[in-house]
């Protein structure tokens, strides 16, 4: 917890009384915990899974989005006739899109109810769960809808698109708002608003509950994200304390130290009111450090006075890694309450860092080769001596460099110092099991520095394999747009690889038109060939022409890859069949009268 | 002197978060918050010119600004009137073009009203008066404005000149916009009931879906860097991208009302938009964020408003109001 969410604690605190003590002692009383190996493989499948009808219904929706805009250019121009047509083709991308929408919501609550039970994650009775694909935010709580004994928490794509701590840490951030609204936080002035003393304090708990579980080490978000959850504390802090135009803050947040040293901290004491105000400062610790000075210090500073302070912490020979919290108290304000906090942090002797997540694309017989950093954070020039052991959830095969130890357990020795830190390269080879049933696991790395065990330290990161997976999106005609009866029409059908990885090869991709009724006969069937397209892309078959015999809804059936076809030939299963086939309606439009004959159909 | 200035067109101020109900293209030619993330600073291609050398100037300072965030302060001294320069970089401006500077301001205490110029001139510490503001006297942040225009093509420096009384204590000056017209980039708002059902009226009961599309559109000749992450939100909060302006049947603003989290803009979202593409974004108007439930007659519009650069790179940075839509709640 930084030094702004323990100013918030305390006024949470005043907050509580409030509201009313049996009220606001109701938030949950169990802490996350951290997912095993196995879980995490589980919710990284239902991610990956959810992504790619994701990729899908974005796709519709650009389609949608390009047709509306061509609908609107030609009204701007007087041309109803073109305008309606690309209103229609923007229709029917539209009706796909929602096809997708209701595939990529399913998934998407599955995987938030599953992130609860993994995370240990306790909503307040009364939450439910919703999926809102549009909002580029991660994830709200409506006030409208939302009561004491019925909370809605929406959750957006956001909140899916990195690591599943994340997923995790927004949702924790959310019920932290779902139990505010069930302990009455929402019947306060201003709690659903923007820049208010209670919409700032919300904001300022749930964004500390987010660091909470991060400094707790279950639910660790990668640095960015860490970065932006402490400017959001630091920010509606800030709101909280707008009105308070008096203040002691520590320089610095946090700072790293080693055993038996001194280091010096720095506050900054502010008076900015027009009158002269006294100050009463004590600085004390949780592991009982030495500090100077150690009795409290009088300080009396004049209209917009700003004064800087300097404190001495002495750090004991033993401190063991970990964090010491110190704070500051004004005495003056007559409350128990901390202005700010210092973490003094005695860091480990080595680090493990993976860059980047491995992701990898591969057939049986691929080798996925990583990266990890070993650095010590200790500044100090005496190097150490790290030995590092790997294993992996599902059993692979798997190498490491530095002289290549083939075994699922496999340990190197590397010398790494603060200033110099140590490269070591991996492999693992993804012929056992076969890819298509496993497409993730888990590599743990210990890192034992020296051969002292208790000072060993553990990273994992998630092994993901990117696979061939096709599959229709939707099709459509030339403009514009719907096909007219009893006339020819070419047909264009949209095929994505929404996998993570392509073959120099073929699939067939077939078509099939009933109607003009749900149970009409078959009017059009066509087999198509063509290339294997590279992982995210979209290519786009043309179809030999179509006239379909009379107006009507007819039904679209697509699929691709089609099974059994005699060029289908890329030697690599298809990840997931399950979207292998789309079945879509459109409409055949009347033929023109005499009377239109300047219509464009 | 050389006249620089030609027309005043205006120099008000405004409590904070008071809109019109119009079009109001403008890119941003500067948004400054005086901080980068760490501490409170002022920009480093800023100058500050303590013309009356008294020791006390602008400087940055962690508190005091729009929101609660940093500002930079000026402290007036205890014998001398200020005399004190906050001067931007450069600015290349064209005569004919209505810019607009914008800032939030607060004094330490209301009994010491600071004076506040806005001058705009070719040479640092000098140049003509575009917006005077002799008496502020606000302890809260409010958002001021002044509009100007230049009357040769030239590089000009925007620049807040303070002549306070000595012992006036704190002026907090916050959220620096320059900003121009903006003729490029459009922002539109589509009904869906509109597009698929132009010949039906658009009326809505209170639990249905009000869906639409907003899309922000090139039309310029090159292509712009555009932040396509539409976070929808509180128009004045930093992180949101795109807000929506709702007027109800009794002609005040409905409030946007949720616990959102939102983050920040990623490298990805930031991409290049050529001549006639557009960025856009689906959404439903009645997600629970908005109190629509009282019935009548409704007018939306879309607000996109882009403060983020992306790490490496610049982006455009302005505000774009659609024009009004509407529809009706039975």
């Amino acid at each position: 917890m930084t030094r702004f969410a323990a100013v918030a604690a305390g006024w949470l605190i005043v907050m509580a009384f409030a509201i009313g003590p049996s009220e606001s002692t109701a938030f949950p009383t169990t802490d996350p915990v951290e997912p095993t190996a196995e879980q995490r493989r589980e919710l990284e499948d239902l991610k990956n899974r959810a992504s790619n009808a994701l990729e899908r219904y974005e796709h519709c929706r650009e389609r949608e989005a390009a047709a509306r805009e061509r609908a609107r250019h030609f009204a701007h121009l007087g041309d109803w006739e073109l305008a309606a047509a690309w209103r229609r083709a923007a229709d029917a991308w539209r009706r796909a899109a929602e096809a997708w929408r209701e595939t990529e919501r399913v998934i998407r609550l599955w995987l938030v109810d599953r992130v609860d039970a993994h995370f240990n994650l306790e909503a307040p009775p009364g939450t439910s769960y919703e999926y809102d694909p549009n909002s580029r935010s991660a994830a709200f709580v409506p006030r409208q809808g939302t009561t004491k004994d019925s909370k809605r928490v929406i959750f957006c794509p956001n909140a899916f698109e990195h690591c599943i701590t994340w997923l995790a840490s927004v949702k924790l951030h959310e019920l932290r708002h779902a139990w505010q609204v069930h302990n009455c936080w929402s019947e306060q002035e201003g709690f659903w608003g923007d820049c208010t003393f209670w919409g700032h304090l919300a904001e300022l708990d749930a964004y500390g509950q987010m660091e909470l579980a991060h400094d707790a080490g279950t639910i660790v978000l990668p640095d960015w994200i860490k970065d932006h959850v402490r400017r959001k504390i630091r920010e509606h802090l800030r709101g909280v304390l707008r009105n308070l135009n008096f203040g002691i803050f520590f320089q610095l947040d946090q700072l790293v130290v080693l055993p038996g040293t001194e280091r010096q901290a720095v506050l900054t004491v502010v008076n900015s009111t027009s009158e002269p105000r006294d100050f009463v400062i004590e600085v004390a610790d949780d592991l009982g450090w030495d500090i100077f000075p150690p009795d409290v210090v009088e300080l009396s500073l004049g209209p917009e006075e700003v004064q800087h302070l300097e404190i001495m912490v002495a750090v004991p020979p033993d401190a063991t890694a970990g964090a010491n919290r110190i704070q500051v108290f004004d005495h003056s304000l007559d409350s128990p309450l901390p202005m700010d906090t210092l973490y003094m942090v005695v860091v480990p002797h080595v680090r493990v860092h993976v860059n980047d997540a491995p992701l990898f694309s591969g057939a049986p017989g691929t080798e996925a080769v990583w990266e990890l950093v070993l650095t010590s954070p200790r500044p100090s020039t005496d190097p150490v001596d790290v030995t590092l052991e790997f294993s992996n959830t599902e059993g692979w095969d798997m190498q490491a460099g530095n002289g290549g130890l083939p075994a699922s357990k496999s340990v190197v020795n590397v010398t790494v110092s603060e200033d110099d830190p140590a490269v070591v390269i991996g492999s693992i080879l993804l012929d056992t099991p076969p890819v298509a049933e496993y497409s993730a696991a888990i590599i743990e790395v210990t890192a034992i520095p020296d051969g002292d065990l208790d000072a060993a330290v553990t990273a994992q990161f998630p092994v993901t394999i990117e696979q061939l997976d096709l599959g229709p999106v939707g099709f459509e005609f030339p403009p514009p747009g719907l096909p007219v009866a009893g006339e020819s029409t070419p047909i264009f059908l949209d095929v994505i690889n929404s996998g993570g990885w392509a073959v120099d090869s073929f699939f067939d991709i077939t078509f099939e038109v009933r109607g003009p009724d749900e149970d009409g006969p078959v009017v059009y069937e066509e087999r198509q060939t063509a290339e294997v397209p590279e992982p995210g892309e979209v290519i786009t078959v043309e179809f030999p022409a179509a006239t379909f015999p009379e107006p009507g809804i007819y039904t679209a059936t697509i699929v691709a890859p089609a099974p059994l076809a005699d060029k289908q030939d890329t030697g690599v299963p298809d990840s997931d069949p399950d979207n292998d086939e789309l079945i879509l309606t459109f409409e055949v439009l009347e033929a023109p009268t005499a009377v239109d004959q300047w219509g464009i159909f | 002197m050389k006249r620089t200035l030609a027309v005043l067109l205006g120099a008000c101020a405004f409590v904070a978060l008071t809109f019109p109900l119009r079009g109001e293209n403008r890119q941003f030619l500067v948004y400054e918050d005086f901080t980068d993330f760490l501490t409170a600073v002022i920009p480093p291609d800023w100058t500050v010119e303590d013309a009356n050398a008294d020791g006390f100037t602008w400087e940055a300072v962690e508190w005091g600004g729009a929101r609660g965030g940093p500002s930079a302060r000026y402290l007036a001294g205890p014998d001398a009137p200020a005399d004190d320069w906050l001067i931007l970089p450069l600015l290349p401006l064209e005569p004919g073009v209505e810019y607009k500077v914008e800032f939030h301001v607060r004094v330490t205490d209301p009994n010491l009203p600071h004076s506040l110029d806005v001058v705009v001139g070719t040479s640092a510490a000098a140049g003509e008066t575009a917006a005077s503001f002799p008496s502020i006297s606000n302890s809260d942040p409010e958002r001021y404005e002044a509009t100007f225009t230049v009357l040769d093509a030239d590089d000009y420096h925007v620049q807040f000149h303070t002549t306070s009384p000595a012992g006036s204590l704190g002026l907090f000056l916050s959220r620096v916009i320059v900003s121009e017209p903006e003729e490029d980039l459009t922002a539109v708002l589509q009904l869906d009931a509109n597009v698929y059902h132009p010949d039906e009226p658009n009326v809505f009961d209170g639990d249905e879906e009000i869906r639409l599309l907003v899309f922000v559109q090139n039309d310029g000749a090159d292509p712009v860097t555009l932040n396509g992450r539409l976070a929808v939100g509180p128009e004045d909060a930093p992180d949101t991208v795109l807000a929506y302006r709702i007027v109800g049947p009794d002609g005040t603003m409905i409030p946007f009302e949720a616990r959102v989290a939102t983050a920040a803009p990623l490298p990805d979202d930031f991409r290049d938009t050529e001549p006639g593409a557009f960025a856009f974004k689906f959404d439903d108007l009645n997600n629970g964020v908005f109190d629509l439930s009282e019935p009548g007659d409704y007018t939306v519009q879309a607000v996109y408003r882009n403060v983020h650069l992306p790490e490496t790179g610049t982006a455009w940075r302005g505000i774009l109001v659609s024009e009004p839509s509407t529809f009706t709640v039975e």
